[in-house]
């Protein structure tokens, strides 16, 4: 706005409109630059979700698959020592209602759950024991109730879910793409997303079908934020998995024992 | 034109910041991508000497593998409730111990006081609160337990023991092997994910 005092207007002098033109193009730039920049910030962001969802949806349609899952976990002990222990799992699923998991401890102990659609049988070859619990349905449902109601461990569960997409849905909004990484020679892109009380790292495979190859989990709420890590590798989407792979036959001389259940609180 | 240059350069630094921060940087090289590689852990150094002992236990938030806390299916690990209260969960520590070390000395004493006259049918203790509708609770409920799968019957409800605190003698009865601590005796059951013992009614004949 220009001021006028006694009805004469000052008039433009050709090097301030030029100045103003430049200024002009000058934020005009510095807009565009701004918006491509954080174009580039919602590109990865998009693209770190992407891959999650990519990979949610890829492991949730395989109607079979296996996998080795070479694990290892902190244990925070009474004293605030943290200690790590491990096991390697094989894992085989066929949806809808039949999986196995055979692990074997770092100390060489071997253990392994199996459910055929009716019943869920747990293992221990050293122990040599066995439980069988009744549980008609899905894997999803009977591994619910593995975890739960058994009170039993079963690592990374929430990969083999068929609703894994819905498993992660809260979460996608805040992965983040931390950078594109070799792991073993294999090209990945290491995404992280935040939970409630997890932090949650994955690397998921580049090129090919978009599978996990890492997986780091950080309980940053429990005492000395323990983490469990996770390789896993020998990926087969189409694996051979015929039912006599899924029936429970107990070692010779093993003894079946019964699951101890914490006792919860009735809902008032 | 000099301040204008200026008010340029800065703007596009402080969006270059924002992107850093939000860990879009597609640098991928060392530093980059916004998270800070540095810490303690990074280090890799044993930094001071362990104290020597065993006895380790193997449970654990980590040990569950659950990604925790959100959707459907939470994992126990993260749902622990005790979780995220350090002093707090000291406190439930000492107290378990204590409700454990009491526990099982109240069923000593029950056992030495009434030797078989304690006899209760768990399976029906069992499935009377197996069917309830559960909330809260401990992971590391050092109170009744119930009991599933076959074999329940012989089972009391009393918190998982890892280690018996003796040498026990074994009895086969029906199937299952009874361990027997003085007066007290014990089944093995899974417990967490473990194989454990927990107290028994003595079996048919002792």
């Amino acid at each position: 706005m220009i001021a006028s005092f006694g009805g004469v207007a000052p008039r433009r002098s050709r090097a301030g409109g030029f100045v103003r033109r430049a200024r002009d193009l000058l934020l005009v730039a510095v807009a565009l630059g701004a918006s491509l920049v954080h174009s580039v910030v919602l590109g990865e962001e998009n693209r770190a979700a992407a891959r999650l969802e990519a990979m949610a949806d890829f492991l949730a349609r395989a109607q079979r698959l296996s996998v080795t899952i070479d694990s290892v976990y902190d244990i925070v002990q009474d004293s605030g020592q943290k200690v790590q222990f491990g096991e390697r799992r094989m894992v085989a699923l066929r949806r809808p209602d039949h999986a196995r998991i055979d692990v074997t401890r770092r100390d060489g102990s071997r253990r392994g759950v199996l459910f055929d659609g009716t019943q869920l049988a747990v293992f221990d070859l050293d122990e040599k024991v066995y439980a069988i619990v009744s549980k008609p349905g899905t894997v999803d449902a009977a591994f619910d109730y593995f975890v739960t109601g058994l009170d039993m461990r079963l690592p990374l569960r929430e990969l083999l879910r068929a609703d894994l997409p819905r498993q992660l849905k809260d979460v996608v909004g805040n992965a983040r793409l931390v950078a594109e990484e070799q792991l073993g020679g294999v090209a990945t892109d290491h995404v992280a997303f935040r939970g409630p009380k997890t932090d949650v790292q994955l690397w998921i495979l580049r090129d090919g079908d978009p599978l996990p190859n890492r997986i780091v989990i950080t309980y940053r709420v429990a005492e000395g934020q323990p983490q469990f890590e996770a390789d896993l590798s020998a990926w087969n989407l189409a694996p051979d998995v015929p039912d006599r792979l899924f029936t429970f036959t107990p070692a010779a001389g093993a003894e079946q024992i019964p699951v101890l259940i914490p006792r919860r609180e009735k809902t008032p | 034109m000099t301040r204008a240059a200026a008010l340029v350069a800065a703007l596009l630094l402080v969006v270059a910041g924002d992107v850093l921060a939000r860990g879009g940087g597609r640098s991928g090289g060392r530093g980059g991508g916004g998270f800070a590689r540095g810490g303690v852990a990074a280090a890799g150094s044993f930094g001071q000497r362990a104290p020597a002992g065993g006895g380790y236990t193997g449970h654990g938030p980590a040990a569950s593998g659950s990604f925790g806390g959100y959707g459907a299916g939470q994992g126990q690990g993260a749902t622990r409730p005790d979780a995220g209260d350090r002093g707090g969960r000291q406190e439930n520590r000492a107290q378990h111990r204590e409700q454990r070390q009491e526990r099982r000395d109240e069923t000593r004493e029950e056992w030495q006081n009434y030797g078989n006259n304690r006899r209760e049918d768990w399976q029906d203790y069992a499935d009377d609160h197996y069917d309830d509708r559960y909330h809260g609770g401990d992971y590391y409920p050092y109170g009744a337990a119930v009991v599933a799968g076959a074999a329940a019957g012989a089972a009391v409800a009393t918190p998982p023991y890892w280690t018996l605190d003796c040498v026990p003698t074994t009895v086969v009865v029906g199937g299952t092997t009874y361990y027997r601590c003085d007066s007290a005796w014990y089944i093995r059951v899974y417990s967490g994910g473990d194989v454990a013992y927990t107290m028994a009614n003595p079996p048919a004949g002792y």
